[in-house]
């Protein structure tokens, strides 16, 4: 079942409102609405080919479409539907939903599978004044249907993701960034006319298209909002991830660090407000994925970067890595609490539940912390100066002794060294060796990560998947066996903190020991699968397969 | 998707009352609900406002081997509410289900090709207990029995608990008090005892003239008057009703 959408234009609406009635559709009443396409920053819903729309007239409903056509509407009463984010004091609200918040049932249920911990954010809004009617069937029920808007104005949502920014939208970007709202608005003219195919009856549809379109208009697939959001050069699907843009081997590697670098720059941008304003943990977590990738890129452009700007940008994105850490950690826990809780009865991790009320409130705190920072005079600065050097032409910049030699030797030499120490110091460590050992190796391991990330795409991208795959199989493995630890001992103290302000319950104290042993016994498992996780890593298939994407990023 | 059926040995009891009141609350909540109307009188078709008619050979194309349930469905006045209609030539329907083959397992295969663009099935079935009954309770994940709290209302639910005890993967068996008149203390009475049993859902729909009304008006209570207490009933039963079928 399709909807078709004509786009009225210049002509006339009586004429075409004239046209309906002769072909024996009723109209209703004019309605004023708002229609707000709706979607995770990252377009999870159009993803998984849905595609959900808050209509609020004289009813406020959620509307939610898949391929098959077939809608879901959920009514709720204002008061119920949940709006929260942006800043308190600005008079219009950011429109972001929680689909968590909906009441249970399938509709969240279909939402909740595919947004998983993301929030849903608006893409664009489109003010209309709306008749909806439809041609009765001869016992009353509707064979085909229509909605004729007429549109009033139209704003892009600040988290849409905006496929070629409109020069026109500039003004308007700053006029509504003030509101805390949208980056765009439109006021606008037109109308449009859309033709919803209706189970059981293909042909009235096509007959309604087929004589509208004799009368001289063109049509589009989707509905008006889908209109909207092309008119608009809104990506319907979101965020698409870190951009990354080819990279040639053979040019000088000052420029090709320069450009990794204004990729990430991008993804820190796409993901910093949301982060500040703590809409969902993604935000956070892609924010921090920039931010270490950076400091590796930074890192490892000894020789290649200006020694004055990589040693302040090192220390302004070490600041930004260590501000954000502790809040990143909580989201982990809070999110995973009822996983990891999971394996305890019931009434045990009932007793816990004040320790994981503490937790929220702990990473509530460090998310304020966060947003202050951020905020900050010292965060803008950072962003600019580090904005403005990249935008910098490249002749403009001069670099260390290396800047000049081709990116894929200097990549090559770093990845064989990181390639090297990991292998080193994994082959060092045996059956008994410390726990700092592992942690050191892990460290290796992550800095070979983020340069195959960052240049890996030089020497191949079947190499490149095949390598990466084996060394998150270690990675995991690593991350396991530490990251349990400090799990453990983190619930141990958050417990004892809790205890100590009075409000854990003296059964909590063998739950919590319960829990820390489950998470001991996981990371011993895991110290236990090191040697067959390293030994797949350094097998001499990998090492082959390393060699030759390091050779071909060289050649 | 989650099947519905709605059955009771006797007729008249509000079966297709509380299959299409229940269906409107589920597509107003949000779920994407069908209506199959298998019963040859086709109340819950014309409730509806849906010609009682199915396209192409009656209940043989309905389901005979190849039928396919897609294309005799049709939109409603609601928004995610569709039906597949029911009409005369559904009398014969056990006669068909058997000369199709496994007559049993029909209803659910006819179903499948369905799940994914509905999120509920109600099948509003004729009074009785039939083959095409047997093949409902096997595809069905809750049976829903609206009983009148008369001498005899025990009896029918029971009979339905004897039946669907000698399956293997049993559908819930739920009820529901239907026409409670309370000014008959007999009525009181039973209704007592019905809540006693596992499965009984707290809310009652009493006896009231809205409910008649949808004849004339030919759509759900809630429809036409929002606000009486029958409107409100089905709205609240159809909340017991979604935990059950979503815990
Ligand atoms: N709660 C109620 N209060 C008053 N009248 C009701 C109520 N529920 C149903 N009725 C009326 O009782 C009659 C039978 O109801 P309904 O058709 O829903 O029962 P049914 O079990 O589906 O019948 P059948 O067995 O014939 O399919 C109808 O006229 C209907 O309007
Ligand atoms: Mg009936």
């Amino acid at each position: 079942m399709s909807t078709r959408t004509f786009d009225g234009g210049g002509s006339s609406l009586a004429t075409t409102i004239a046209a309906l009635e002769a072909a024996n559709i009723r109209l209703g009443p004019e309605d004023h609405v708002v229609r707000t396409s709706l979607d995770t920053f990252d377009g999870r819903l159009a993803a998984a080919g849905l595609r959900l729309e808050r209509r609020c007239g004289a009813a406020d409903v959620l509307e939610l479409r898949g391929p098959d056509g077939v809608p879901a509407r959920l009514t709720l009463p204002a008061a119920t539907l949940p709006t929260t984010g942006g800043s308190d004091a600005s008079p219009v609200r950011t429109g972001v939903l929680d689909p968590r918040d909906l009441p249970p049932g399938p509709f969240r249920s279909r939402l909740t599978t595919v947004t998983r911990e993301r929030v849903l954010v608006s893409y664009l809004t489109l003010v209309t004044r709306r008749r909806e009617g439809d041609r009765p069937g001869r016992e009353g029920a509707p064979t085909v249907a229509v909605g004729v808007d007429r549109w009033a104005s139209l704003a892009v949502g600040r988290y849409a993701t905006r496929r070629a920014p409109d020069p026109h939208a500039r003004d308007a970007l700053q006029a509504w960034t003030a509101e805390g709202w949208a980056i765009a608005a439109w006021t606008l003219e037109g109308w449009t006319l859309e033709v919803i195919e209706l189970p059981g009856h293909p042909k009235p549809a096509a007959e309604l298209v087929r004589r509208t379109t004799r009368r001289g208009l063109s049509s589009h697939e989707g509905d008006a909002l889908d209109l909207a959001l092309r008119r608009a050069g809104v990506d319907a699907g979101g965020w698409k991830g870190p951009a990354r843009t080819a990279l040639d081997r053979h040019a000088p590697a000052l420029p090709g660090y320069r450009t990794v670098l204004r990729d990430l720059l991008a993804s820190l941008e796409a993901n910093w407000q949301g982060t500040i304003e703590h809409l969902d943990s993604e935000f956070l977590h892609q924010t921090r994925i920039a931010v270490r990738r950076t400091r590796s890129v930074l890192a490892e452009g000894r020789g290649v970067l200006p020694v004055d700007v990589r040693r302040d940008q090192r220390e302004a994105f070490a600041w930004l890595g260590a501000l954000t850490g502790p809040a990143r950690d909580l989201d982990v826990y809070v999110e995973g609490w009822s996983q990891l809780t999971s394996p305890l009865p019931a009434a045990a991790a009932r007793a816990l539940d004040p320790v994981r009320d503490h937790l929220v409130a702990q990473r509530a705190a460090e998310h304020t912390t966060v947003s202050a920072a951020m905020r900050s005079e010292r965060a803008a600065a950072v962003l600019t100066a580090w904005r403005a050097w990249l935008a910098l032409s490249d002749d403009a910049v001069s670099g260390g002794r290396r800047a000049d030699h081709p990116l894929g030797e200097v990549a090559a030499t770093r990845l064989r060294e990181a390639q090297e120490q990991v292998i080193t110091d994994g082959r060092a460590i045996g059956s008994d060796s410390p726990p700092e050992a592992l942690h050191e190796l892990r460290k290796d391991a992550k800095r070979l990560r983020y340069l195959l990330e960052s240049f890996g795409p030089l020497g191949g991208r079947k190499r490149l998947r095949d390598i990466l795959g084996h060394l998150k199989l270690l990675q995991d493995n690593l991350g396991e066996f530490q990251d349990t630890q400090v799990q453990a001992d983190r619930l141990r103290s958050s417990a004892a903190e809790t205890a100590g302000a009075g409000r854990l319950a003296p059964d909590a104290d063998a739950a919590v020991e319960r829990l820390a042993g489950i998470l001991e016994a996981r990371g011993a498992a895991a110290r236990d699968d090191f040697a067959r996780c390293f030994a797949d890593y350094s097998a001499r298939r990998t090492r082959r397969t390393v060699a030759a994407l390091i050779d071909g990023m060289s050649r | 998707m989650k099947v519905l059926a709605v059955v009771s040995i006797k007729g008249g009891v509000g079966k297709t009352a509380s299959a299409v009141n229940l269906a409107y609350e589920a597509s107003r909540t949000g779920a994407r609900v069908l209506v199959w109307d298998l019963d040859a009188q086709g109340s819950a078709t014309y409730l509806l406002r849906v010609r009682q008619r199915l396209a192409g050979g009656g209940a043989h194309g309905l389901v005979a081997a190849g039928g396919e349930l897609g294309r005799h469905v049709r939109a409603t006045t609601h928004p995610g509410l569709h039906v597949l209609p029911g009409d005369l030539s559904l009398r014969f329907l056990d006669r068909e289900l058997d000369a199709a083959g496994k007559p049993r397992r029909r209803v659910g295969a006819l179903l499948r090709p369905l799940r994914a663009s509905y999120d509920l099935a109600v099948i509003d079935c004729p009074p009785g207990a039939s083959l095409a009954i047997e093949s409902v309770l096997r595809a069905a994940d809750a049976l829903l029995v609206p009983v009148v709290p008369t001498t005899l209302a025990m009896r029918t639910l029971e009979q339905f608990e004897h039946i669907v005890a000698t399956r293997r993967r049993p559908p819930t068996l739920l009820a529901h008090v239907s026409m409670l008149d309370r000014r008959k203390t007999l009525q009181r009475r039973t209704v007592e005892e019905l809540a006693a049993r596992p499965g009984t859902l707290a809310t009652v729909v009493p006896n009231a003239s809205v409910v008649e009304r949808m004849g004339p008006e030919r759509a759900p209570v809630a429809v036409f008057a929002p606000r009486s207490v029958a409107a409100a009933a089905y709205e609240r039963l159809w909340q017991e009703l979604a935990v059950q079928l979503w815990p």
